[in-house]
C-alpha cells in the first residue's frame, strides 16, 4: 500500500497496528507493557490466591469454590442453551435453498477474492480445498483466487502452487499464485504477513487493472484446510445483502473441524468439537464476537485499515478490532450460521496430536494479545462511548481469565482447602460436604455434555467404510473427556500463552502440520 | 417462497431473560448451598419449622459393606468415601453409633456430636469366629497342611475356621509328606522372641532387683513399643498409648474440641475430662484448679490413653498390623484387639480365644502359638 491517505484517520496512527510493547516508547511501552503483563498476572494471581486462601482461610475459600461451582452450572446451562439453538440455526440454514433465497438481490457485480494462505501443506490438503470451491453453487466467474505461498516454504511449495493454477484458473475468474518474501522488516512469519501481501498483489494486479471496486469485493480469507459447503457464497451474499452497514461488517461461518474426524484419536475429537462449539454458542451472542479462523469481509474495509497485522500472532481476531477501531466502534460481525469444514488437529501419533494441540491452543490462547491492544486502544480512542469500551474490556478479560482458571480451579483447586485447610476447617461439616457438594454440581453440570453428544453425532461427515458403527458409541461417550481437556488444552494453553506475554517472551506464528488421507 | 430463514438468530430480549433467570437461581442457590454445606437444615417434622444445626459423624472401616446404625436406626444414606462414611445431619448431642456386618463382631460407641462439626471413629469388626491358616511341619505333595496328633489329644484350632485344607492324622510316618519351609521359619520366629515372658513376669523381676539394690521400684516400664509417633508402653500392668508427634497431628480421640467442667465428663467419660486435666498439669499447671482453667471452654488434647485390659494380665501387647489406633493385647483367655479412643468405653474384640498363647507379629502377620500348633490369624472375612 502506498499511502496513508487511503486509511480511516484512525488507522492512520503510528501505532495503530502496535504488536508488542517493544514497537512503542516512552510512556506508551510502559502502558502497554503493564498491559501484556495484566492477564497473565489476574491468572496466577487466583491460581495461586485460591492455594493461599485454602491454607490461611479455609472457609473463605470453600465459600468461593461453592459460589464458583454454581456459576459454572449455570454457565454450561446458559451456555448449553445458545448451543442449541444454534444448532437447530445451522440446521436450517443448511436445508434452505440460497440461491433462492438471493434471487431477489442484484449481486451479479459483486466480487469474491478468496485468500488461501498457504506454507507446507500437502498438496492434496490444497487440491480439496479448491475442489471444494469448484463445487459452490456460484458462478466461478465472480470468483477470484489466490493462492498465497510462502516464499521461505521452498520450491515444493512453488511446485503445488504451479499445479494448483494449472489444474484450476480456467475454473474461475482468476487464480493468482503470490509468494510472500521472507525477509520483510517487521513482520513475523505468519498468516497475517502473507494474507497482507496476498491481498495488496490482488488489488494492484486484478482489481485496479480490471476495475473492480473494492466495495463490490468480498474477500474471504480461508485456512488452506477449508472445505466449503455449497452454498457458502449465496449464504454470504444474503447476508451481505440484507446486513445493516454490509461494508462495515465481517461475517463468520461457523468452522466444524470435521475434514478428518474419523481418523482423530478421541481426544483430539473432543477438542476440535469443543472448538466448533464454542464457536456456536458465540453465533448467537454477535455483540461478543470477533473474526476467528476462516471469514469475510469487504475489501473495502480491509483496504481501509491496510489489511491484516503483519507482526503478530492471532491476526484473525485482529483484523476485527481493527476494523471496530478504525471505523469508531461502528462495525459489527454477522454470524453466518452456516459451516465451513476444517481439519481437526491429527498427527500421525497420538502423542504427536496432543503435542500440536497444545501448541495449536496455545496459539488460539496467545489472542490475549487482542486484549492488550484493545485495551491500549480504549484509552486513546474516545469516539466509542466510554460505557461501551467498559463493557467490552470487562467481557474481553473474563473471557481471558475465566479460559485459563475456570478449569483449573473447578477440577483441582476445588478440592485444595480439603488439603490444605487448616485442623480447625477439617472437623467441620463443610470440609466435608465441600467435596460432596463441588462434585454434585459438576455432575449437573456434565449433562451439558450430553447435549454437546448429541449435536456432535449430526455434525459427522459420512461414516468411511473402513469404520465400524461402534465407533458412533464412542464418538457419543468421549464427552467425558472433557474435564481433562479442558485442563490440558485449554487453561494450561492459555496459562503458558499468558505467561509468555506477561514475561515479554514473544511467541511467533506456529503452522499446525496438516494430516488428512486423502480419501476424505 | 421464502424471502429469509425462518430460525431467526436468538433475539437479545431472550437472552437477557435467561441471564436474569440464571442470575435468580444462583441468589438463591448460593446462601442456600452455603448455609447447607455448613450444616444448616430446616426441621420439616417438628412441630416448630425451625432452622436447625446438625453434625456430622465419620467412621472409618475396613469392611466392603458395613451396617451402619445410629441410635438403633439403620443409616442408608450415607456418603461412601474411599474406606469410611460419612453420615450427615445428626442433631447435636449423644449418639449410639453401631457398625455391624455379617460374621463379624459389633463395633458400638457413644459419640457426642456438635452443630457444624464432625465427629471422627475408626471401627473394627474382627471375625465372629476367629480364622487361622495352620501351618503344620509337613504337607502332602498337593499342599495340603498335616497335622500329626496323637489319639485322644484336642484337635488343634477347634474354635476357628481354616482358610486351607487341613489333615489331622495319628500317622507319624513323613515319608510321603514334605516338610514346610513356613513352619521351620515361623518355629524360628518363636524361638527368639520373647513374647512368651509374660508382663507379671518382668514386673516381678525387676522389682527382684530393685530390691537387690535397696530401692523399692513402684512403676517399671519393661516393655515400650513405638511406631508412627504413637508409644506404647506398661505401667502399673496397664498399657497406656502416648502421642509423640506434633500437636497439629495428634489423632481426633486424644483431643476434645470444647473443654467443659459441665459437659464434657458427661459426653466423653470422667476418665477423658480427667485424663486432660492431669495432662494439663503434667504440661505446667501447678495446681488443680490451674490445670481446669487452662483447658475450660478450649480445644484441649491428652498426651496419654491408658487401654482397656479388661480387668486381666496383660502378657504381650503391640500395635495392631497397619494401624496406630489398635492394640493387639494378649490376655488370660486370648488374643484381643483393642481401640486406643477411649472416647465413652474402648472396643474389645476378640481376635483369637485360648489360654497360654503365644503371639509373634512380623512383617504385619499375626502368628499364634497354640499350645504347639502354629497359626497365622486373620483380622478379617475376606483375607
Amino acid at each position: 500500500m502506498d499511502t496513508k491517505e487511503v486509511l480511516l484517520p484512525y488507522a492512520r496512527r503510528f501505532d495503530f497496528k502496535v504488536g508488542r510493547a517493544t514497537e512503542l516508547t516512552g510512556k506508551r511501552r510502559r502502558f502497554y507493557r503493564a498491559l501484556e503483563i495484566l492477564p497473565g498476572l489476574a491468572s496466577w494471581t487466583t491460581v495461586i490466591g485460591v492455594l493461599i486462601l485454602s491454607n490461611y482461610a479455609p472457609f473463605f475459600a470453600a465459600y468461593f469454590i461453592i459460589g464458583f461451582s454454581i456459576y459454572w452450572v449455570l454457565k454450561t446451562a446458559f451456555l448449553s442453551y445458545h448451543l442449541r439453538y444454534n444448532w437447530k440455526r445451522l440446521r436450517h440454514h443448511l436445508s434452505l435453498n440460497w440461491a433462492d433465497l438471493i434471487e431477489r438481490f442484484e449481486y451479479g457485480h459483486i466480487y469474491h477474492v478468496v485468500i488461501l494462505p498457504f506454507s507446507t501443506e500437502p498438496e492434496h490438503i490444497v487440491d480439496e480445498t479448491i475442489t471444494s470451491l469448484a463445487k459452490t453453487h456460484y458462478d466461478k466467474k465472480n470468483i477470484i483466487v489466490v493462492l498465497g505461498t510462502e516464499e521461505r516454504a521452498g520450491a515444493d511449495a512453488a511446485h503445488i502452487a504451479a499445479k494448483m493454477k494449472e489444474k484450476w484458473q480456467s475454473t474461475f475468474g482468476n487464480f493468482l499464485v503470490t509468494v510472500h518474501p521472507g525477509d520483510i522488516a517487521g513482520e513475523i512469519a505468519g498468516k497475517g504477513s502473507n494474507a497482507t501481501w496476498a491481498a495488496e498483489k490482488v488489488r494492484t494486479e486484478i482489481l485496479d487493472p480490471h476495475g473492480i471496486r473494492y466495495n463490490h469485493t468480498l474477500v474471504s480469507i480461508f485456512d488452506i484446510d477449508t472445505v466449503l459447503y455449497p452454498d457458502y457464497f449465496n449464504c454470504l451474499i444474503w447476508h451481505f445483502m440484507t446486513a445493516r452497514r454490509p461494508l462495515k461488517s465481517s461475517f463468520q461461518p461457523v468452522p466444524i473441524f470435521n475434514n478428518n474426524i474419523w481418523e482423530a484419536p478421541a481426544v483430539a475429537r473432543v477438542v476440535a468439537m469443543s472448538s466448533t462449539f464454542w464457536e456456536m454458542v458465540q453465533q448467537e451472542r454477535p455483540e461478543r464476537m470477533a473474526t476467528f479462523s476462516s471469514h469475510s469481509v469487504s475489501f473495502q474495509a480491509l483496504y481501509e485499515v491496510g489489511y491484516w497485522q503483519t507482526n503478530m500472532v492471532s491476526e484473525d481476531s485482529r483484523i476485527f478490532w481493527n476494523l471496530y477501531l478504525a471505523n469508531d466502534g461502528e462495525y459489527d460481525v454477522i454470524p453466518l450460521s452456516y459451516p465451513v469444514s476444517m481439519d481437526a488437529n491429527v498427527a500421525p501419533t497420538l502423542f504427536g496430536t496432543m503435542r500440536n494441540i497444545y501448541k495449536q491452543h496455545r496459539r488460539w490462547t496467545y489472542g490475549v494479545e487482542n486484549f492488550v491492544y484493545v485495551a491500549y486502544h480504549f484509552t486513546q480512542q474516545k469516539k466509542i462511548p466510554l460505557k461501551t469500551r467498559v463493557g467490552i474490556l470487562l467481557q474481553q478479560a473474563e473471557g481471558y481469565w475465566s479460559l485459563v482458571t475456570n478449569p483449573i480451579m473447578l477440577f483441582v483447586l476445588g478440592w485444595a482447602p480439603i488439603f490444605l485447610g487448616t485442623k480447625q476447617f477439617h472437623h467441620t461439616v463443610l470440609s466435608y460436604n465441600l467435596p460432596i457438594i463441588v462434585r454434585d454440581l459438576l455432575m449437573i453440570a456434565m449433562f451439558g455434555l450430553v447435549v454437546s453428544s448429541i449435536i456432535s453425532l449430526t455434525l459427522l461427515p459420512q461414516r468411511p467404510k473402513d469404520k465400524g458403527r461402534w465407533l458412533y458409541i464412542v464418538l457419543a461417550i468421549q464427552w467425558i473427556l472433557v474435564p481433562i481437556t479442558m485442563i490440558v488444552f485449554s487453561a494450561l494453553p492459555g496459562l503458558d500463552a499468558q505467561t509468555r506475554l506477561m514475561l515479554g517472551k514473544y511467541m511467533g506464528f506456529w503452522v499446525t502440520p496438516k494430516n488428512r488421507s486423502t480419501t476424505t | 417462497m421464502i424471502s429469509r430463514p425462518t430460525v431467526e438468530p436468538l433475539p437479545r430480549s431472550h437472552r437477557r431473560h435467561i441471564f436474569w433467570l440464571c442470575l435468580v437461581i444462583f441468589c438463591v442457590a448460593l446462601p442456600s448451598l452455603w448455609f447447607y454445606t455448613t450444616g444448616y437444615r430446616f426441621e420439616w417434622n417438628g412441630k416448630d419449622h425451625t432452622i436447625v444445626g446438625v453434625g456430622g459423624l465419620y467412621i472409618s472401616t475396613d469392611m466392603s459393606s458395613p451396617h451402619f446404625f445410629v441410635d438403633e436406626a439403620e443409616v442408608t444414606n450415607f456418603r461412601l468415601f474411599r474406606k469410611a462414611s460419612y453420615i450427615q445431619n445428626l442433631i447435636e448431642g449423644k449418639h449410639s453409633v453401631h457398625v455391624q456386618g455379617d460374621g463379624v463382631q459389633t463395633w458400638t460407641k457413644d459419640l457426642p456430636i456438635n452443630s457444624y462439626i464432625v465427629t471422627e471413629a475408626f471401627s473394627f469388626n474382627l471375625p465372629i469366629v476367629p480364622r487361622v491358616r495352620p501351618i503344620t511341619p509337613y504337607t502332602t505333595s498337593t499342599g495340603t497342611a498335616v497335622f500329626q496328633i496323637t489319639n485322644g489329644s484336642p484337635i488343634p484350632f477347634a474354635r476357628a475356621t481354616t482358610t486351607v485344607a487341613v489333615i489331622a492324622t495319628t500317622t507319624k510316618a513323613t515319608t510321603t509328606l514334605i516338610a514346610d519351609t513356613e513352619y521351620t521359619f515361623v518355629k524360628s520366629l518363636f524361638a527368639s522372641t520373647t513374647a512368651s515372658t509374660t508382663l507379671a513376669q518382668k514386673i516381678v523381676k525387676t522389682v527382684e532387683q530393685g530390691l537387690r539394690n535397696g530401692e523399692v521400684a513402684t512403676t517399671t516400664a519393661t516393655t515400650t513399643k513405638e511406631w508412627r509417633n504413637v508409644r506404647l508402653y506398661e505401667g502399673d500392668g496397664d498399657v497406656y498409648a502416648t502421642w509423640l508427634g506434633s500437636a497439629d497431628k495428634i489423632p481426633y480421640y486424644y483431643c476434645v474440641d470444647t473443654v467443659s467442667a459441665t459437659t464434657t465428663a458427661s459426653e466423653y467419660g470422667t476418665h477423658v475430662y480427667a485424663g486432660l486435666i492431669d495432662s494439663a498439669m503434667r504440661q505446667g499447671s501447678t495446681t488443680r484448679s490451674a490445670a481446669v482453667a487452662s483447658i475450660e471452654g478450649q480445644h484441649a488434647c491428652r498426651d496419654r490413653i491408658r487401654v482397656d485390659r479388661k480387668w486381666q494380665q496383660v502378657h504381650w501387647f503391640d500395635f495392631y498390623p497397619n494401624s496406630t489406633d489398635l492394640v493387639l493385647m494378649l490376655l488370660d483367655d486370648g488374643l484381643y484387639v483393642v481401640e486406643i479412643d477411649d472416647r465413652s468405653w474402648q472396643n474389645t474384640q476378640l481376635l483369637y480365644g485360648g489360654t497360654d498363647l503365644k503371639v509373634v507379629l512380623d512383617g504385619g502377620r499375626i502368628y499364634v502359638n497354640d499350645h504347639g500348633y502354629y497359626a497365622e490369624v486373620f483380622t478379617s472375612l475376606t483375607q
